[in-house]
């Protein structure tokens, strides 16, 4: 998910409709939650660490 | 693995594949590209510092992997015909009026450079500060790109901002094209 600091963007981009438009498209992407093959894989390599 | 170092890993992994989705047309290749960020950043855990920003160096990694990806591309079709390598670098024109085109293959016509750094200040929020240490380059040249990303952007998306539900103003076309201008 997106999250603007400070001084990120000018005030004219953040109304800019292509900018609005760029974010929404990686707010939906960022917002799923991630894939379980990912999380598998990360659970793995946790167990795999741990079992050392 | 500490548990603070995956619950961060995790977060960023949002971050990371909605950029990687983002950036690349090829969605299975752009989630690829997440999970072998995520398997080197995994490798790499104990040069991480606590406290430092887990988001850039997820970021830098990614950037990374993609840079080797594309030089391996590269070499490879090179082996088998060079000429195909110019044919794939062969940009866009940029004279005249493009077709309107949607928002996504406005984007992906974009300079992977432009694109990039469109995506790290508009859409990841980094400040440009972050998005220049994360490329490599100074601040002022994130600017630039991104400034340039969005005149381009404009121009490919037709002059009523088709495409983008609206235009640009007069007033923010004009700045952003002086901008570009000083940039040069």
């Amino acid at each position: 998910m997106a999250d603007p600091q400070k001084d990120t963007l000018q005030p004219n981009m953040e109304r800019d409709p292509m900018i609005k438009k760029l974010r929404s498209m990686y707010d939906e992407v960022a917002d799923e939650p991630l894939p379980s093959k990912l999380l598998d894989l990360l659970d793995q390599l946790d167990r795999a660490e741990r079992n050392r | 693995m500490s548990d603070a170092f995956r619950d961060e890993l995790v977060e960023g992994l949002r971050s990371l594949r909605a950029f990687a989705r983002t950036f690349h047309r090829d969605q299975a290749r752009a989630e690829d590209l997440a999970q072998e960020t995520m398997l080197k950043a995994w490798a790499k855990r104990d040069q991480f510092k606590p406290g430092t920003n887990m988001r850039a160096w997820l970021f830098t990694i990614l950037r990374n992997t993609y840079l080797s990806e594309i030089r391996k591309t590269k070499r490879e079709v090179e082996d088998v015909d060079g000429s195909i390598v110019a044919g794939l670098a062969e940009k866009p024109s940029q004279d005249g009026h493009m077709a309107m085109l949607d928002f996504r293959d406005a984007l992906e016509q974009l300079p992977d450079e432009q694109r990039e750094a469109l995506i790290l200040i508009g859409a990841s929020g980094f400040t440009y500060d972050e998005a220049a240490e994360i490329v490599g380059v100074a601040p002022g040249t994130i600017k630039s790109r991104v400034s340039r990303a969005r005149q381009r952007l404009s121009e490919l998306l037709g002059e009523d901002g088709s495409g983008a539900d609206a235009a640009l103003s007069d007033t923010e076309t004009s700045m952003l094209v002086d901008r570009a201008a000083q940039a040069f």
